[in-house]
């Protein structure tokens, strides 16, 4: 397992999560935990929501996700304050 | 109006009221508002296009204050564009504009879009779920748009009670259950796009592109000249011989006609001579600078509306916050190859201040206009192709070497990214064109106009004699640091007026000057004063102390490069 990835149990269930940016180019996740900001939500980065990772942009640029169709780039510092889990 | 960032606000706009409001394929093409009036049933009705936003209940940036004080002065209605791509984030917009109270109508856009790619919306579910008029539109083509001219007839004047407002996370759940309820089938995107985004094969990709367009814009530009203008305006044969019919030509003709209406020399100097206004004042603007304006706006409109910009701005997001940038920076530094002026009302569209200046401050010192560069081709490109590659080296090191220093000295922490790529759309040939010739036409009104009003004063002086005046108080700077002749102080005089100026009279002093002395003409002129007009907006958009320190900047870069260059040859030519 990397080692960004943690264990949470919430109701019973066992989720592995994570740092977004541990994912890996086109790896499917959910949206576990994410810093209440108004923008990062209009843009589909909400609780819940399922992301799929386009690509990492080199020299540290921004991730680019793929949500609902949409595809947003999401900067590195902002992305390792958002956890994510494998499992809806 | 209302409505999320590039969702055809613009084009709905423009369908109601006639008007041209800028449309593109990325956020923030309005970023103040557009006003204009049509009918409503025999009464004239006040539109106002407000910038594209996410939300307006936490205002963080330009555009969505802007939106905010548009609902703040209470208008009759809201139109709100709605994007059928984009369902959730329209969603929750809407919902904060309907707690103003206001009789709001929903135009459902881009519904060919979401047919295409087999999003399905059932809008009358949406009607009766959010209370107001939803009407399904196509505003490029401007299907139903009477529809919701009729659905806007009958809400205005409606007085609506105070909507509750809701906290965000109660106004996500009401979004969610919306569109549970309306939205019938979402497909997975195919991602066979995806690879344009990716550092490779996308890097490389964007590189070409962006050598591809300046070939396009140099290339297609000096045939346009060298095939059509030329033998236009100086007689020759159209297309080099494919058409075998010789045209008289403008220029032969008008100096004819001087000629024969007057021997007065000195009035002949101003109408035909050195700046002979009637020679000049058209060979400038329109053979040497406006194919070069046509070429660029047509290949930067097609990358525009294509929604190919902000691609490449996520690849390059990562290396250019390494001087202190970001890739939104992108596009305003590419439209400043057009003109000076958009491109410093597009850093409206950047985060934070810092970014403003120092994009502004980049366009006015290093990256020549498209009239400046029509210039350098014709200036350079004839005599010595490395001397205008050089050029062109030199611009981006100062570009990145003058994001660096600024860096250095802004404490302000560069922004983080966080936006949208757009999808990738198909140019409509009908919208292409119409924003080609908005912008060529701009150019003639605002840039070849002063530039032959410029270019008349000069004649008239230099027939006084006070060109030659101003020449030998500049002429210790001119010949002692820069080793130009003397001459080389009436384009730095005419410089001020338009960027090109500094350039154009060069040419017309080949026989005088070695390439070196070329180089050092178009160094200066690279980084020299921006245009009147690009001061006047740095002092509209920032401060009067903004653009004075730029324009400090400018002319003191200016002279210290070019005349270290010249002196720097000077001495190795000695010494070889």
């Amino acid at each position: 397992m990397e080692p960004r990835k943690t264990r949470t149990v919430i109701d019973g269930t066992i989720f592995k999560t994570g740092s977004i940016d541990s994912l890996v180019r086109g790896e499917v996740a959910f949206i576990h935990d994410v810093p209440s900001l108004s923008l990062l939500a209009s843009l589909g980065i909400r609780l819940g929501k399922r992301v799929r990772l386009i690509s990492k942009s080199v020299a540290n640029g921004p991730l680019i996700l793929s949500i609902d169709n949409r595809s947003v780039a999401l900067d590195r510092e902002l992305a390792s304050q958002i956890t994510i889990r494998k499992q809806r | 109006m209302m409505g999320l960032p590039n969702v055809g606000k613009s084009a709905v706009f423009n369908r109601f009221t006639g008007l041209d409001a800028m449309v593109s394929n990325y956020s923030g093409t309005t970023v103040s508002y557009a006003e204009g009036t049509f009918d409503i049933e025999g009464e004239t009705v006040l539109l106002r296009d407000a910038p594209g936003i996410y939300n307006i209940k936490h205002p963080n940036d330009e555009a969505e204050r802007v939106a905010e004080k548009m609902l703040d002065d209470r208008p009759d209605a809201v139109l709100f564009v709605l994007d059928a791509l984009n369902l959730e984030s329209s969603l929750n917009l809407l919902l904060q504009v309907m707690e103003a109270g206001i009789p709001t109508v929903v135009a459902l856009n881009r519904t060919d879009l979401m047919r295409s790619r087999g999003i399905k919306i059932d809008h009358v579910r949406l009607q009766r779920a959010l209370g107001v008029p939803v009407v399904p539109t196509v505003a490029l083509s401007g299907d139903s748009l009477d529809l919701v001219r009729y659905a806007l007839s009958r809400e205005l004047g409606k007085t609506i009670e105070a909507v509750d407002k809701k906290d965000d996370a109660a106004r996500w759940e009401r979004v969610e259950s919306i569109k549970r309820a309306t939205l019938k089938a979402l497909p997975e995107s195919n991602g066979r796009m995806d690879f344009l985004i990716r550092p490779f094969p996308g890097i490389p990709i964007a590189l070409g592109v962006l050598v591809l367009l300046f070939a396009f814009v140099i290339g297609v530009g000096m045939g346009l000249r060298q095939y059509l203008l030329l033998p236009l305006f100086e007689g020759g044969q159209l297309f080099g011989g494919l058409i075998p019919f010789t045209i008289p030509g403008l220029f032969p003709f008008i100096e004819r006609s001087v000629e024969a209406l007057t021997d007065h020399a000195g009035l002949q100097g101003v109408l035909i001579g050195e700046y002979g206004f009637l020679i000049k004042g058209i060979e400038w603007p329109f053979a040497l600078v406006l194919p070069y304006v046509i070429t660029f706006y047509t290949g930067i409109s097609i990358l525009e509306d294509v929604g190919y910009l902000p691609r490449v701005a996520v690849l390059l997001d990562g290396v250019l916050k390494k001087i202190g940038l970001n890739g939104s920076s992108i596009i305003p530094m590419l439209l400043g190859y057009g003109c000076g002026i958009p491109a410093i009302m597009s850093t409206r569209t950047l985060q934070s201040r810092k970014q403003r200046i120092m994009v502004a401050t980049i366009v006015s010192l290093a990256i020549p206009c498209v009239a400046q560069m029509g210039a350098f081709i014709s200036l350079l490109a004839e005599r010595s192709l490395l001397a205008f590659i050089g050029i062109f080296l030199v611009s981006i090191v100062a570009i990145v070497l003058a994001g660096l220093v600024m860096d250095r000295y802004q404490k302000q922490k560069t922004p983080f990214t966080l936006m949208e790529i757009p999808p990738l759309l198909a140019p409509k040939p009908s919208i292409l064109s119409k924003k080609v010739l908005f912008r060529i036409k701009h150019f003639v009104r605002d840039g070849a106009m002063p530039m032959v009003i410029a270019i008349a004063a000069a004649a008239l002086l230099y027939e006084l004699g006070t060109l030659e005046a101003a020449g030998r108080a500049l002429s210790p700077v001119v010949t002692g640091w820069l080793n130009l002749p003397e001459e080389a102080s009436t384009p730095l005089l005419m410089g001020i007026v338009r960027r090109e100026l500094t350039v154009l009279p060069f040419i017309d002093m080949a026989d005088m000057l070695s390439t070196a002395q070329f180089f050092t003409a178009a160094l200066v002129a690279l980084f020299y004063v921006p245009c009147i007009a690009m001061i006047a907006t740095l002092s509209k958009e920032f401060s009067i102390r903004t653009a004075a320190g730029i324009l400090l900047l400018t002319t003191f870069t200016a002279f210290l490069v070019g005349g270290l260059f010249a002196q720097l040859h000077a001495l190795l030519s000695m010494t070889l």
